[in-house]
């Protein structure tokens, strides 16, 4: 085994010292294409040491660099390094282009490769008259439907992104939206975009439709440069299949594109001044006003809500609460006011003001205020004013004192009905208790948290261990008991002078001691007279604990012997004990 | 000797400190001069409050206010949402930053994840509390012959289950509303650019308000990404982090 590895070793070595002289080679994966198909050029070199790229260019094509790849082949002893570097080109016109050579030096040598030529056909005979964009890949376009339009109206735009249906795509990075280069203007949040099928000069395409709304901030023209979005596009190379096919060998080339559309430009006219009314806010659209009064009848002092709906298509973002006229009699509040919005885009809306009223004074049928709402109609070009028409409802009670200020009235019978100035919002009023420290660190960071977690666990470790141990307690209770009556025997042993006592003292630590061990041997019950007949003890011990036994018998049963204990015999005794606890 | 020596240090260090002290604005030393209507007294009061770093969600409540009636709604807003984060349930914040937000004209509504985001702290409490609970039900649990076996299994799984997805919201809401990245436009007619340059074409028009996550510093200018996920330049001042 060892020889084996150490040949192949060998030839190996050999195999490295025959290297062959450099070589370069190109080509490309088809020598004609269609002008939205890209095509693999390889370069090859052969046994030099190179790293970096060569450059490739051509007039016509648009050549990028994609990877590279090494391997070592050994034939014939022969051993070959071939370093692989691939381009795409993608062809953008109509045409036979030559790909010049390409030099790489090595060695203090220059290697060039043959030129390559590239054929690019019209894959459709009949597009001649498509437009120019629709020859691309991927291509887009800005969709502006207005040229004109007036401050703060809202113009709906579509940015289009058309796709040829072999290229796969997505934004990059995902959930990124399409950047709308200009000044001068704000666009509403894009919904999620919209995808389709279109056919445009006989072709299909993917058509990826962002939309969303614009709005001129400023009178004056309207520069859209364009609208450019980053999508990532893995585009097929190889053979052509044919459409709606799909491949799954095919080889695809990824990368990341930027995508431009063409630019627009649309006039931006002022709002006029001429014929503005007092109320006017700033909404700009068309729109309908509907009040409503909940409850009918009501008591002085006690609030009604009056509901103000605007609908319409409109910039409900910059629409400010509609003012109340003719609010004799009544206390008027500030509105709470809710967006509806009826499509993915919020230009049509619904926005509800609720204006709390308090009634001044009992009236069977007290007219509510009158709610007066402006806006500009880009489409009549006009200023338009609404007006709610007048709700009556039931007041009883007693009439309320006047306030000294009045949010706002207006007189008793005014000539001409006073527009309701808006009040200026207030907050709420500083806190002056003591303030309670807080942390801007996340709990997890306080090291209270941590602190607080050391409790539960030391309680959790406490009870575990309280657990065991009062397991082991009770499974120790016998040996404890055990123990116990040990040194209660000892003490008679060494101390009584009661010759019955100590010998059944004695008796019972044999049995204690030697007994219980010989049953873990023999794991059978036996008493002590049959553990010293089973051999259990050493010979010379079986007679002196038999005669002890004897002695006890006699003591005890037979009222023989003195009753009084001799140090000899307590020695002796203490002595066969020791003896058989360590033969034991 | 060495008394003397002691006690002279002892001299020095408490004459400085009480020096110090005597010299920092008190709480009720500033909420006085808000309520006489020296609200710019009031806000340098607060501010080197805050910069003592005693900071608790009535002392930027309380800044938030001096700010409105200053006229800087960017920095009430700002103050308003830290004192938000402090403490989730202060009314009077919640009710100041809506007005404040209505004065500056932004209705951006809070995602979901951004409501959520205010309560971050409450996951991992609730995660701790039925982690013990899960633990300290296990022990009967696992036991032979104890009472109530079925009770504290139920309740061990229960808690588990609870545990994990207290987890798994806490990861999904990471930091939340004190996520240090998080920053408000304090100031108006501030534009995301392409570039770290006032000539850099705008890559949306930022409310006063709105947040942002700042990524990296450049100089005057930060590189962040504005709450509809564009990413581009804004000047550093024009932003300021929630968290201080």
């Amino acid at each position: 085994m060892k020889s084996l590895l150490t040949a192949l070793i060998l030839l190996l070595g050999i195999a490295a010292l025959a290297v062959a002289e450099p070589s370069i080679s190109a080509s490309l994966s088809e020598t004609v294409t269609d002008v939205d198909h890209p095509v693999q050029l390889e370069i090859k070199i052969q046994n030099a040491r190179v790293t970096r790229p060569p450059t490739v260019s051509a007039n016509g094509l648009s050549i990028n660099f994609a990877g590279t790849s090494s391997h070592t082949q050994i034939l014939n002893f022969q051993a070959t390094t071939i370093v692989t570097f691939t381009y795409i080109v993608t062809p953008t016109k109509e045409g036979i282009y030559e790909i010049p050579p390409v030099e790489v030096s090595a060695g203090g040598k220059t290697y060039r490769t043959s030129t390559l030529t590239l054929k690019i056909i019209h894959n459709d005979s009949n597009n001649a008259g498509r437009p120019a964009a629709s020859d691309k890949p991927y291509f887009a376009e800005l969709v502006v439907p207005k040229e004109s339009a007036y401050v703060g109206e809202q113009i709906p735009i579509e940015l289009r992104f058309y796709f040829n249906p072999r290229i796969q795509y997505q934004p990059y990075p995902q959930g990124q939206y399409p950047i709308i280069d200009g000044e001068g203007f704000v666009t509403k949040k894009y919904p999620e975009p919209g995808e389709k099928q279109f056919e445009l000069n006989g072709r299909p395409y993917h058509v990826v439709v962002y939309r969303t709304a614009l709005t001129g901030v400023k009178p004056g023209k309207l520069e859209l440069q364009s609208a450019s979005q980053s999508f990532l596009v893995s585009t097929p190379f190889g053979s052509r299949n044919a459409p709606g096919f799909v491949d799954p060998f095919e080889d695809y080339q990824q990368q990341v594109i930027d995508v431009k559309t063409n630019g627009a430009s649309i006039d931006i006219k002022a709002l006029p001044a001429a014929g503005r009314p007092a109320s006017f806010s700033g909404a700009v659209g068309d729109f309908t006003l509907a009040t409503s009064v909940q409850p009918t009848k009501t008591r002085t002092g006690d609030p009604v809500s009056m509901k103000v709906e605007i609908k319409g298509l409109g910039n409900f973002d910059r629409m400010e609460q509609p003012t109340l006229t003719d609010t004799d009699g009544w206390r008027t509040y500030h509105p709470s006011e809710e967006t509806e919005a009826l499509d993915d885009l919020g230009l049509s809306a619904v926005k509800t003001f609720n204006y709390p009223l308090v009634a001044e004074k009992p009236a069977p049928a007290a007219k509510l205020p009158v709610i007066e709402f402006s806006y500009f109609d880009p489409n009549a070009e006009k200023y338009v004013t609404l007006k709610s028409t007048p709700i009556t409802i039931e007041v009883d009670g007693e009439r309320l004192p006047d306030l000294s200020a009045p949010p706002v009235t207006t007189g008793a019978s005014p000539p001409v009905p006073q527009i309701r100035t808006q009040p200026i919002p207030d907050v709420l009023d500083i806190e002056t208790r003591r303030p309670s420290p807080g942390s801007f660190l996340p709990l997890v960071a306080q090291p209270i948290f941590w602190i607080g977690q050391a409790i539960p666990a030391g309680s959790l470790l406490l009870l575990v261990f309280g657990l065991w141990f009062r397991n082991v307690r009770i499974a120790s209770l016998p040996l404890r008991a055990l123990n116990r009556e040990r040194r209660a025997l000892w003490k008679k042993v060494d101390a009584s002078n009661n010759r019955p006592e100590v010998l059944q003292a004695a008796v019972r630590l044999l049995e204690l001691d030697v007994l219980s061990k010989i049953r873990d041997k023999v794991k059978a019950q036996m008493s002590l007279e049959e553990a010293i007949s089973e051999e259990a003890l050493p010979v010379e011990l079986r007679s002196e604990v038999r005669a002890l036994l004897e002695a006890r018998g006699a003591t005890i049963y037979g009222h023989l012997g003195s009753e009084c204990l001799t140090e000899d015999e307590r020695v002796r005794i203490k002595n066969v004990l020791d003896r058989c606890k360590a033969t034991a | 000797m060495n008394w003397t020596k002691y006690f002279l240090i002892s001299a020095f260090y408490l004459s400085f400190a009480m020096s110090s002290s005597f010299g920092a604005p008190t709480w009720e030393a500033a909420n006085e001069a808000y309520q006489n209507g020296k609200y710019e007294e009031a806000k340098v009061d607060y501010l080197q409050l805050a910069g003592m770093h005693e900071y608790s969600a009535d002392l930027f409540y309380n800044l938030g206010n001096a700010w409105f009636k200053l006229g800087d709604q960017g920095r009430a807003i700002l103050n308003y949402e830290r004192a938000l984060v402090l403490n989730p349930r202060l009314e009077e914040a919640k009710a100041n930053l809506q007005t404040a937000l209505r004065i500056v004209g932004n209705d951006d509504q809070p995602t979901f994840r951004e409501r959520i985001g205010m309560y971050a702290d409450y996951f991992p409490l609730i995660a701790s509390i039925t982690f013990w609970t899960a633990a300290f039900c296990l022990l009967p649990a696992l036991r032979p012959r104890v009472r109530f076996i079925a009770f504290w299994r139920s309740a061990c799984i229960a808690a588990a289950l609870i545990c994990v997805g207290s987890v798994g919201m806490s990861f999904w809401v990471g930091s939340g509303s004190k996520d240090p990245n998080r920053a408000l436009v304090v100031e108006s007619a501030t534009d995301l650019k392409y570039g770290p340059a006032v000539t850099a074409r705008p890559v949306e028009s930022l409310q006063v308000g709105q947040h942002v996550e700042l990524i990296s510093e450049r100089g005057d200018w930060t590189f962040c990404r504005s709450s509809s996920d564009n990413l581009g330049w804004i000047i550093t001042r024009r932003a300021e982090r929630v968290i201080p």
